[in-house]
């Protein structure tokens, strides 16, 4: 039941998501450079956790347990890498918006850099781990 | 660094000097200068405490690390790395009501980091079946 129940809320969540993002899109005039590197990012996080929804929803229909011991390692190990990517995003965020644009980032940017980029690297990494076996 | 039983005083002092005294000083100088030597005192008392413990668990120069330690670590970032978000989602809707500038906003995101990964280390480590 709990599982079932935490699947449901992920596919609520990522409806919520995509409708944001959607109407976020088409409220936009003009496309800025923040929005071509955040919509791609937020787009692949959207996707490879729809993936994983559907695969739980897949193990729930077959009787399945959703989440086995390797699967707990594996997000354990994409946290793991989430988090120093998440140090680093904060600190070099800036840095790198310094190098290129010779400006200092607003503080709702770091947000995003900090949310987007460890985002991207645990859902990637995450999906690496599970698939990869051992 | 490897955070161990005897690193963590260490990591503690270090934060607590070179982390939470900066962010104090980016809010108030006045409250920075009062701290200042206190926080100073209280960072060597932490490196000298892990020192010792160091000395006793014999991991002054080397440190072994096990399949525990790996786990530990694993899982201590795995919480931290929820937490960071969270903070960090707050620390921004902070920034937008409060007006706190972007280093101010990067001290404090940087040091709800490091603490929540030594405060969840511990935990872990201490729990003992992990």
């Amino acid at each position: 039941m709990k599982e079932k129940l935490t699947t449901v809320l992920g596919i609520g969540i990522i409806t919520l998501v995509v409708f944001t993002l959607a109407f976020y899109a088409f409220a936009k005039t003009s496309v800025e450079l923040f929005d071509l590197i955040s919509i791609p990012i937020l787009i692949i996080i959207i996707l490879s956790s729809s993936y994983i929804v559907y695969d739980k929803w897949k193990n729930i229909k077959a009787g399945l347990p959703t989440k086995d011991e390797r699967l707990k390692q594996a997000a354990y190990k994409a946290g793991y890498y989430g988090f120093i990517s998440a140090i680093w995003s904060a600190l070099g965020s800036n840095w790198i918006s310094i190098i290129l644009f010779d400006q200092d980032l607003r503080g709702g940017l770091v947000v995003a850099a900090v949310v987007l980029v460890s985002g991207f690297v645990f859902m990637i990494s995450y999906l690496f781990f599970s698939r990869k076996g051992n | 660094m490897k955070l161990t039983r005897a690193s963590y005083p260490l990591m503690i002092g270090v934060t607590l000097y070179f982390l939470i005294r900066p962010t104090v000083e980016q809010f108030s100088k006045d409250l920075e200068e009062m701290l200042s030597l206190p926080l100073l005192i209280i960072s060597i008392v932490f490196i000298i405490f892990s020192l010792v413990l160091a000395y006793i668990d014999k991991e002054l120069f080397y440190c072994v690390r096990d399949e525990r330690s790996k786990k530990i670590d694993r899982i201590a970032a795995f919480y931290s790395w929820w937490f960071t978000i969270f903070f960090v989602i707050v620390f921004g809707l902070m920034s937008y009501i409060n007006n706190i500038t972007l280093i101010q906003f990067v001290y404090l995101i940087t040091t709800a980091m490091f603490l929540s990964i030594i405060i969840f280390h511990m935990y872990f480590n201490f729990m003992g079946d992990i």
